[in-house]
């Protein structure tokens, strides 16, 4: 998790990942964005990205819902 | 309930302006073309006719009713719109059925020689049909006359036709409407000015001379509905030297007239009163106030000795002041027509400017 | 056929008192049959297409869930004999072998699509004399070939009933225009049974109200004049290019939007919420804001679909990220112009969409660095600056879809700087009676209309404070008298409906 919002702190630096909910303070990462965040974690994680995760906002709104979806996907 | 209410309230509004805005854009017909306006003019007589003529301008500016109640006692009312095809005759026919039931029909049958509806009939359609009221037969009769683009609901629903008049408005449309001035007597369009027949195109050979089945069909209707009704029917041509009355389509007639026991009368072949040098108002189409007098003139002792039911009614006190109104009213365009001839040698105002007179 | 006839309305309200007075289990079946008839009126050619479409596409999806059920089967049969290196490579063969059958899939699709496309690419300029129009093709492709990939990646369960999935596809008031619904967005709404929601209804009502209004009383109004404008597109250049382009993003917006519009509400009336599709586009501050507000279902599916897929990709790891963003870009935007049609003017106003977005894209550390150091980016004046800037910006791109001609509008381009004829533009409404195709009080009317359409952005209002039905009833009554339809106005079917 700490690893997670280091890399998020790099690429947004200007938001507090501790607090920040895509479903109250509105929407962050666009879609080019993504595709940077999707290709760090990937190469920070050592896991695959499958793409059909990332068109859906529930996997993105927060730190916690990102990580969560991190174990998941390294479970797999 | 208060959501209800509102939308009970929106619904009211709806219905109200929908009526208000359609009276408002529906065309009035009291200027150019004021033809559009005879349909509903029946609706403003008595209802108690002997006789209903029925047809286009042949018979509308041909034959003055109040000739025929002055001279012969006939009271009469002339159904008829520019252009009426024998669908349209139909539907006026079946219309003023819904109203009272003449002891004899007098047809036009010129209409026989028009097969189908015509592409560009809509406006006539139109004219025949804006003024009616709303009744199954009307909307089947609109059925078979429309043209390809119309719609039925348009007949119903007039401003789905007009809406697009908002930018023509003009101070008519407010002047009239709530009310409407009389075009006609009786349904006669009253013409007194003269412009004599000039050269007459000889008539071209057609490849066939029979009539088409629409039109045949509507005249079967009306014979069925006329027997149905004890009404007699009689068949009427006018003396018009245009569009040429084919001797082919006369035989049709005369023998159709016979199969059936009708009286037939062709005021082409049977008349030398009618000069149309004078007694016509645009070269020979039509008869002006003149020719539909000495026309009458000629029609009504024939309809008098074949037409059994029509019978001599001067003298009832009901119909003498009714016709005495007509016949005052007549007096005074006719009047209006003379002095507007004797100055400018044509009517223009006067036609426009009824309403002072009537 | 369109929503704007009395029949299709008449049809409608039958439906509507069907709907809720049948059992509730013969909803979604009669949602299916009258998608059917609704679609066979498109032509037989175009609904025996469609079906073929879908069973095949049934068919595979099928495949694809037997083979995921077995591969989970068999990892949790050996969850303790495998090793993770082991299950891994397990799982790569079972996927291979499931991707083989999802592009056998989309491949019969797109080739059907395709040929259609080039069939029109080729009646257009008349290399084959005509051809059966496929109305609607691309939206229902789009959906059901969503729904194969969206299955082979697991998202979703597959759908067992055929006719479910044909309800799906073609479920009638987005069969034609849009918008691009997603299986798992819309199939529990569609397959459901409801009873009335007089609310949901009643705005759905309203939501019709307001496209038909839309579309009427400004879309067919402005067409008129982008008819006239277009028929002899060389003569307008300049300024007179200019206002082309302007009056064809608004007819476009009206045009659209209105028949979606009409679209949600009547899903709506069927208890069924539907994807929107436009969110005040013009409020856009910058393309890629632009691109989330106008068109949005085809935005994301090209997004979900197209570019993510590509931008991870195997193939693509080994480059730098923003090597990936830009190939992926450009492809997406290539496809979505080619989706739009196989011609010239589709394929550069796609590139041309491509090329903005990768520039900004690239420009954007710029752009954030000169927001902070600037305090007066966040005024509300720069805000209307930005927004100004963006739809010019597209107004241009938009361009290239009017003329159906690239070098002409680059012509036009060049002309507003070498020949903007100012003069000549301003003094034409003096020296003319009717405008450009339309009488004065027309373009009042289209105008009002416009204004109407700004000052009721309907997606605020939705969930908040509503006009009352009042306004509901007089805005049926403007429609009645100011929409463009009867005798003399010759129907145009919507411009989205080709795609």
């Amino acid at each position: 998790m700490d690893k997670l919002l280091e890399l998020l702190n790099e690429l947004y630096p200007d938001v507090d990942f501790a607090t920040y909910d895509a479903r109250t303070d509105g929407p962050l990462i666009q879609s080019l964005e993504m595709v940077e965040l999707i290709t760090e974690i990937e190469q920070r994680f050592d896991i695959e990205f499958p793409p059909s995760v990332m068109g859906d906002p529930e996997h993105f709104y927060s730190a916690a819902a990102i990580w969560a979806l991190i174990e998941r996907l390294e479970d797999e | 309930m208060k959501r209800i209410l509102s939308i009970l309230l929106a619904f009211v509004f709806f219905c109200t302006a929908f009526w208000a805005v359609q009276r408002l854009l529906m065309p009035k017909y009291m200027s150019n073309p004021f033809e559009g306006a005879l349909t509903a003019e029946y609706y403003r007589s008595n209802f108690a006719h002997d006789l209903i003529i029925i047809g286009s301008c042949e018979v509308y500016s041909n034959i003055s009713p109040v000739v025929l109640w002055e001279e012969y006692g006939i009271p009469a009312f002339i159904r008829g719109n520019p252009q009426q095809l024998m669908w349209h005759s139909r539907a006026m026919l079946e219309d003023t059925l819904r109203h009272e039931t003449p002891r004899a029909v007098l047809l036009s049958i010129q209409a026989l020689m028009y097969p189908t509806p015509p592409h560009d009939g809509e406006p006539y359609n139109r004219m025949v049909f804006d003024g009616m009221r709303l009744s199954l037969p009307m909307l089947r009769n609109v059925r078979e006359s429309m043209t390809p683009e119309e719609s039925m609901l348009s007949y119903v629903f007039p401003l789905l036709r007009f809406h697009s008049r908002w930018q023509e408005l003009n101070h008519e449309d407010l002047q009239f409407f709530w009310r409407r001035d009389p075009v006609s007597i009786n349904g006669f369009v009253m013409r007194a000015d003269v412009l004599p027949s000039g050269w007459i195109p000889p008539p071209a050979m057609l490849p066939d001379y029979s009539f088409g089945q629409q039109a045949i069909d509507a005249l079967y209707d009306m014979l069925a509905i006329t027997q149905e009704h004890g009404i007699e029917l009689i068949l009427f041509k006018a003396p018009s030297l245009l569009p040429h009355w084919h001797n082919e389509w006369d035989a049709w007639v005369v023998d159709f007239a016979e199969q059936h026991g009708l009286p037939y009368f062709n005021a082409i072949t049977s008349t030398d009163t009618i000069d149309h040098q004078y007694h016509t108002f645009n070269g020979g189409l039509n008869l002006n106030l003149a020719g539909a007098e000495r026309l009458t003139r000629y029609l009504a002792p024939w309809l008098m000795d074949n037409a059994p039911s029509l019978t001599d009614r001067r003298g009832e006190p009901a119909l003498d002041a009714h016709w005495q109104q007509l016949a005052t009213q007549y007096r005074a365009w006719q009047a209006a027509q003379e002095a507007e001839i004797a100055e400018t040698g044509r009517v223009y105002h006067s036609i426009l400017l009824r309403n002072a007179l009537s | 056929m369109t929503f704007i006839s009395p029949w299709f309305l008449g049809g409608l309200c039958v439906l509507f008192v069907l709907y809720y007075t049948l059992p509730k289990r013969a909803q979604w079946p009669l949602l299916l049959l009258a998608s059917l008839g609704f679609y066979a009126l498109a032509g037989w050619a175009a609904l025996a297409a469609m079906l073929v479409t879908v069973a095949a596409s049934y068919g595979i999806a099928m495949h694809m869930s037997k083979l995921k059920i077995a591969q989970k089967a068999h990892v949790a049969q050996h969850r303790d004999s495998m090793t993770r290196d082991e299950r891994k490579a397990y799982n790569a063969a079972q996927k291979r072998r499931q991707r083989g059958w999802l592009i056998a899939g989309l491949l019969f699709n797109f080739s059907l699509l395709a040929a259609v496309k080039i069939g029109e690419a080729l009646a257009r300029i008349d290399i084959i004399p005509s051809m059966i129009f496929f109305v609607g093709i691309s939206y229902y492709m789009f959906r059901i070939c969503g729904y194969l990939i969206d299955v082979f990646w697991g998202k979703i369960e597959v759908q067992r009933n055929p006719l479910k999935l044909a309800l799906f596809t073609i479920f009638f008031p987005y069969a034609m225009i849009g918008p691009i619904s997603r299986y798992h967005n819309v199939a529990d709404a569609l397959l459901n049974e409801k009873r009335i929601d007089w609310a949901l209804f009643g705005r759905g009502l309203q939501r019709m109200i307001w496209g038909f209004f839309k579309v009427m009383v400004v879309g067919f109004r402005l067409l008129l004049s982008i008819n006239h404008l277009r028929a002899t597109p060389g003569e307008y250049s300049g300024m007179f290019a200019f206002f082309t382009m302007l009056v064809w993003g608004a007819y476009l917006y009206a045009d659209f939007s209105g028949a979606i519009d009409i679209s949600i509400g009547i899903a709506m009336c069927f208890g069924i919420r539907v994807e929107e599709n436009f969110i005040s586009p013009f409020r856009a501050r910058d393309i890629f804001d632009y691109w989330r507000r106008w068109h949005i279902t085809m935005g994301t599916w090209f997004r979900d679909y197209v570019f993510y897929p590509l931008s991870v990709a195997k193939f693509m790891q080994k480059w730098p990220t923003r090597v990936k963003i830009h190939i992926a870009t450009a492809v997406t935007w290539f496809t979505t112009g080619i989706w739009h049609g196989v011609a010239w003017n589709f394929i550069v106003w796609g590139l041309s969409n491509g090329v903005v977005i990768m520039i900004s894209q690239e420009l954007k550390p710029l752009y954030e660095r000169f927001n902070k150091r600037f305090s007066f980016t966040k005024t509300k004046v720069y805000t209307c600056f930005a927004i100004v800037r963006t739809f010019l910006l597209l107004t241009l791109i938009r361009a290239f879809d009017i003329y159906f001609d690239v070098p002409l509008t680059f012509r036009h381009f060049a002309s507003f700087i070498t020949n903007p004829q100012f003069g000549a533009f301003f003094r034409y409404f003096g020296e003319h009676e009717v405008w450009f195709g339309l009488a004065p009080l027309e373009w009042l009317v289209a105008a009002l209309g416009i204004a109407v359409m700004i000052a009721v952005p309907w997606f605020r209002k939705e969930e908040k404070r509503r006009p009352p039905a009042i306004f509901w009833a007089a805005l049926v009554l403007v429609i009645f008298i100011f929409g463009m339809y009867g005798l003399g106005f010759d129907m145009q079917d919507f411009f989205y409906m080709q795609f």
